[in-house]
């Protein structure tokens, strides 16, 4: 494996090439960015409460957790974000068995994402 | 053509990830470096692979739970085609999920990085700078064109596989023991059947020999009280002996597993170990194709073969979709030699078959695949 110095040779040549991570403008639009994702896939988690939910459902709520879990660690909401990693975890195992009624933990566990982010979005 | 001692030109980046959030994020932090720049952003894997394509970037940063296409499906389309240097970054590449990481790195992968977790302390900073350094390395290797994604090109099952997609099957943590996966042969063939699906099945059994190591399993859309039945014609007329699935029991290798009435079987792990549950109210086809796909995918993922057969509706689309995503080697049924060509279709709409054959062609197909020749 090739070592890890800059491409220019030694470590640090082009130091004064790199700028300052994360400035203040990109942790603006890392934000507005998670609002949007909030505002799109919450609304889709809470359809989860209405039916019992087919395969095709169930799959897209999974990966509105998954989304919304990884975001949530970007933007800093750590509790958010392990409360929608156990979603996903949750959804996994109710893919074994799409189009049952989803264990009442799991609807649980979605409203109180839903909460978390609503409030998020209040702030 | 850089002037001597101009600084030469930023290597070009394409971000794939299906958030919004991660792209921003994954563009600010590779361009905090001015040796980087990002030339593009995928959304899923299909995209990524057409941009690789057409911009020809110097390193690929891959998300591998998309959307549309899976990034290990993407990774070995574009190592087969355009060969890149890919960085996949995941949340299922940790320590908890190595395989996801192996099954990225044998489909062309130069490295991996987790993505930041709920449970990570560290600042994003700190993470952004992590991946940064593991780019500045990526980018340089040298690559090629990768030997799986081409055999997968020419229809062909390769050595080690892997997952990932629209469904979200391949990716998940697969707990604490890593799974040997690495060019492991396939241990079971899958079959789903629906309406004329008893002749079909006689067709494509009939040709597998009776030393074939692989388990077969067999779900039969069938009314109660009929699939014992079943079983006893196809065991009169086919090499390998035919049983009915109980549960707490393993698939047996070069036997013909048929799942049972009433319910819907499930292969529980690598070591074919099957259970067999009630199917949930409502469901229309028992015992259900899509539930034993589905349940294959995850506890084989590559290490099996998914086959649809003739059949009214839809059942079986899905759950071979996840078997492909797994990397597992799909065939369906094609139009002319279905009695109904439903349950085909609809797996071949949904981009769930790697190849639709004639009946008769499907027995040699698994056969070549297994390495075999076939009579």
């Amino acid at each position: 494996m090739p070592d890890e110095r800059s491409p220019a040779g030694a470590p640090g040549a082009q130091a004064s090439r790199r700028r300052a991570a994360l400035p203040p403008d990109v942790v603006a639009s890392l934000r507005a960015a998670f609002e949007q994702e909030v505002r799109r896939r919450v609304p889709r988690l809470c359809r989860l409460q209405r039916d019992v939910p087919g395969r095709a459902v169930l799959v897209q709520a999974q990966r509105d957790a998954h989304s919304l879990a990884s975001s949530a660690v970007v933007v800093g909401e750590a509790e958010a974000a392990r409360c929608a990693r156990a979603l996903e975890g949750a959804l996994e195992q109710c893919l074994l068995q799409p189009f049952a009624p989803l264990p009442p933990e799991v609807l649980a566990q979605a409203e109180r994402l839903a909460g978390l982010l609503d409030a998020w979005l209040r702030r | 053509m850089t002037a001597p001692g101009a600084d030469p030109a930023p290597v070009g980046v394409v971000v794939v990830d299906d958030s919004a959030v991660q792209r921003r994020f994954l563009r600010a932090a590779v361009e905090a470096d001015a040796d980087f720049c990002v030339v593009g952003e995928a959304r899923n894997g299909r995209e990524a692979v057409a941009m690789v394509g057409r911009l020809h970037p110097g390193a690929v940063l891959m998300d591998l739970d998309l959307p549309v296409m899976s990034g290990l499906e993407a990774i070995e389309r574009i190592m087969s085609s355009s060969p890149t240097p890919i960085l996949v970054y995941s949340a299922f590449v940790d320590r908890g999920n190595q395989v996801n990481a192996l099954e990225a790195l044998a489909a062309g992968a130069v490295d991996v990085l987790a993505k930041p977790g709920p449970a990570d302390t560290g600042s994003l900073e700190e993470y952004a700078e992590a991946l940064r350094r593991k780019l500045r390395v990526a980018a340089r290797v040298r690559v090629i064109t990768h030997p799986r994604g081409r055999l997968r090109s020419q229809g062909m099952t390769a050595p080690a596989p892997a997952a990932a997609t629209g469904s979200r099957l391949s990716l998940r943590p697969s707990g604490p023991e890593p799974r040997d996966t690495g060019g492991s042969p396939v241990r079971l063939i899958a079959v789903g059947a629906s309406t004329g699906g008893p002749q079909a099945l006689l067709t494509l059994l009939g040709q597998l020999p009776a030393d074939l190591e692989q388990a077969v399993l067999v779900v039969q859309h069938m009314a109660d009280g009929f699939m014992g039945g079943l079983a006893s014609w196809l065991d009169g007329l086919v090499p390998l002996p035919v049983c009915v699935g109980e549960s707490g029991r393993r698939l047996t290798p070069g036997t013909v597993t048929l799942a049972p009435s009433r319910s819907n079987l499930l292969v529980q792990d690598d070591r074919l170990r099957i259970l067999c549950v009630p199917p949930p109210a409502g469901q229309f086809h028992i015992p259900g194709i899509d539930v034993t796909f589905s349940s294959v995918a995850l506890a084989l993922r590559s290490r099996a073969i998914g086959v649809i057969l003739t059949g009214m509706g839809r059942d079986g689309a899905a759950g071979l979709l996840a078997m492909r995503q797994q990397g597992a080697l799909t065939l369906g049924q094609n139009e002319a030699t279905s009695a109904v060509y439903g349950m085909p279709a609809a797996a071949h709409a949904l981009a769930a078959v790697d190849r639709q054959l004639a009946l008769a062609d499907l027995a040699p197909a698994v056969l070549r695949a297994l390495g075999r020749v076939p009579a």
